[in-house]
């Protein structure tokens, strides 16, 4: 369990799924070396929050950000929580890191070794290829208001 | 510690409502699963059934004799199974999106339900006949004895019906008989005015009698004179200037006129009555045949009553007096089945008194029978007095309505479970209402409107009715009495003094003069006042 993880140990299940996508996405759009304020704010998009909640989760970014552990470490603490029959919502988080690599209307290779890690890690993969993981976020593309030209 | 589940279960609320949905699925399949073996039992039951009553009969048991039984087995098995496609067809339906699909799944999980109505309704048949059966038997003795009370009372009531068709026998009899008097009464009338006919039609007796009328007309007429001489006369103290004599003289004058009179009027009527005797002569076949046929119709009449009298009559009296020769022991005999018919009704309701069904058809009767089927509840009901009708009705509400959910429960919660699981459910929940101009928001908009509007409507009537009266009530309040304050006002008024304007006005004053010069000349007045003007301004 790394030190973020650990932190966060005593939150309930829930806010722990979340916590586990901040950081999963933190760690994601970090990938290619810049943590955008694009990205940021697509990331705060994605999470439908309060006001109130705004600099929580932004703190967390923060802190997902500046987590050296590698995010294959995250996503099996993510897996755990969820638990593997829960395949549909292990697949929405892929989607939802899907929309946020393309964000920036570039796909790093960084980027999508760090999706295919998480993919692979979540088991909704058995092999690293792209064109899956393609499949599963245009699943999700209305939810994840993802546009037709990124798939 | 940070709490973030809020925004959990707006990430993905699938994650909530999808748990819901899976165990809605589940909790159908148990359902289904149930009401099919209730179908498996039933066929199971009917081929028990069947080779029970085979060996009854004392056939043999593997003789063909009882394999319509194996086809009712196996018609109710198919039924059991049929039970079991309910919620693929609830989830083929939920997810067919093309209009002619969609009604062929309804129409599928329509029939399978009705097959599951029909199940669960004979299992509870089964069921109904068997605890009813013991409380039956004795509602069977009972409804026995109540039929013999009513054939015995039956026969009692026979009297006043037979006292009823004797009134009816003698009406009829007083009915012959007021036409036997009509019929002589027209005959009398058709004579009457058969003779005033001719006596119309013969000229020399219409003369004959309007001669008469002046005659009596003219008689009196003389009566009335000789009256009115006589009291004249009365009125003649002495004979005046010979009025007396006169007087007396006319009245044996109009007595003569009245002799007179009075023997033309005789011989004329003797004349009249000559020639009706004549024309009456004449109309002699005619009268008789009249009096022939109405004779004929009063014998056919008379013959009636005779008949009437003689045939029906007598037997009805006869067995009048027989019937009220019975009434006694008839009487003995009900009040005995009244004695049976309360103990039996006591059995009854002991017996009932355990089965809960019954004590439901009272329940029925009283409750929902007095509310929407406006049945007259007099006294108390029990078990024992309820009828077929009752309990019919009875089974139907509580077990037909029974059947009725059960057979649908499975589907609608399948359907529930479905919807719960669904992806489209929390996007179309999420999704703003932008498109105000579609039918069916606008459709929408309309039930929400009318369902305002009873709302309204309701909470109106039943709002009590605030009425307002002004009620004028004698409060005795102090009284603070104004006295006028009197002050000395000092009232400063203006009164315009008038002053006194004098006026110069130049007033012709003719003077006295011998002086030629001024003699003819004009003087100028205008001119003369503006030099003592300026004379004055100088001044």
């Amino acid at each position: 369990m790394t030190a973020l993880w650990h932190k966060y140990r005593k939150a309930d299940k829930q806010t722990l799924v979340i916590i586990g996508v901040l950081i999963l996405s933190a760690k994601l759009c970090k990938a290619d070396g810049e943590f955008t304020l694009i990205e940021e704010e697509e990331i705060l998009k994605i999470i439908p929050h309060d006001q109130i909640q705004h600099k929580i989760l932004l703190s967390i970014l923060e802190e997902g950000g500046s987590d050296e552990s590698p995010i294959q470490e995250d996503a099996r603490q993510l897996k755990k929580l969820i638990g593997e029959d829960n395949k549909p919502f292990l697949e929405f988080i892929i989607a939802v890191l899907y929309r946020l690599a393309i964000v920036d209307h570039v796909m790093s290779e960084e980027e999508i070794r760090d999706i295919q890690i998480v993919a692979l890690e979540f088991g909704i993969v058995k092999n690293p290829y792209m064109d899956q993981i393609k499949a599963i976020a245009s699943k999700y593309k209305q939810r994840i208001k993802l546009k037709k030209w990124s798939i | 510690m940070v709490n973030l589940n809020n925004i959990f279960n707006k990430f993905f609320p699938k994650s909530q409502t999808s748990p819901i949905g899976k165990k809605l699925i589940y909790m159908a399949w148990a359902i289904e699963i149930t009401v099919a073996l209730v179908g498996f039992t039933i066929a199971a039951s009917f081929v028990a059934i069947g080779r029970e009553e085979t060996i009854a009969l004392g056939g043999d048991v593997s003789s063909s004799g009882n394999i319509q039984y194996y086809i009712i087995g196996l018609a109710f098995f198919v039924v059991g199974i049929m039970e079991l496609t309910k919620i693929p067809l609830a989830t083929a339906l939920y997810y067919a999106v093309r209009p002619f699909w969609k009604i062929v799944f309804f129409t599928a999980l329509l029939a399978v339900n009705f097959s599951t109505f029909e199940t669960i309704l004979q299992g509870f048949q089964m069921s109904y006949s068997k605890n009813t059966k013991p409380v039956e038997i004795l509602r069977g003795q009972l409804e026995n004895l109540i039929d013999e009370k009513k054939t015995k009372k039956g026969v009692s009531s026979q009297e006043n019906d037979i006292q009823i068709e004797i009134q009816d026998l003698q009406n009829r009899i007083s009915n012959l008989n007021s036409d036997i008097a009509k019929i002589n009464q027209d005959t009398n009338n058709q004579i009457a005015e058969l003779e005033k006919q001719n006596s119309f039609s013969n000229p020399r007796i219409e003369t004959l009698s309007n001669q008469i009328e002046s005659e009596k007309e003219k008689i009196k007429g003389l009566y009335d004179r000789k009256e009115k001489l006589e009291l004249s006369l009365q009125n003649i103290k002495w004979n005046q200037f010979g009025i007396k004599k006169s007087t007396e003289i006319n009245i044996e004058n109009v007595s003569r006129d009245i002799e007179k009179k009075e023997n033309a009027l005789e011989t004329t009527r003797k004349e009249r009555d000559l020639a009706l005797g004549n024309s009456v002569s004449k109309n002699e076949p005619q009268i008789k045949a009249l009096r022939d046929n109405a004779n004929i119709k009063i014998n056919n009449i008379n013959n009636q009553i005779k008949e009437i009298e003689d045939n029906q009559l007598s037997t009805k009296l006869t067995s009048k007096s027989e019937t009220t020769s019975k009434q006694d022991q008839m009487r003995n005999e009900i009040n005995k089945l009244d004695e049976l018919i309360d103990l039996q009704k006591k059995k009854v309701n002991q017996k009932a008194s355990d089965n809960s069904f019954y004590q439901m058809a009272v329940m029925i009767k009283v409750g929902p029978g007095q509310w929407f089927w406006k049945e007259e509840i007099l006294k108390d009901i029990t078990p024992a007095d309820l009828t077929q009708q009752d309990l019919k009705r009875a089974f139907w509400i509580w077990f037909g309505f029974l059947a009725g959910v059960i057979s649908i429960i499975g589907t609608l919660v399948a359907l529930a479970g479905l919807h719960l699981m669904d992806e489209r459910m929390h996007e179309i929940r999420n999704r703003p209402l932008d498109r105000k101009n579609t039918i069916r928001y606008r459709f929408g908009k309309l039930i929400v409107t009318i369902i305002r509007y009873f709302y309204t409507l309701i909470k109106i009537k039943l709002k009590p009715i605030t009425i307002e009266k002004i009620i004028t009530k004698e409060v005795k309040v102090d009284k603070i009495i104004e006295k006028p304050v009197y002050e000395e006002k000092i009232v400063y008024q203006k009164v315009e003094v008038p002053k006194e304007v004098t006026r110069k006005e130049i007033v012709h004053v003719p003077l006295w003069t011998q002086d030629p010069e001024l003699l003819g000349k004009k003087i100028d007045i205008t001119t003369e006042n503006e030099i003592k003007k300026k004379n004055k301004d100088k001044e």
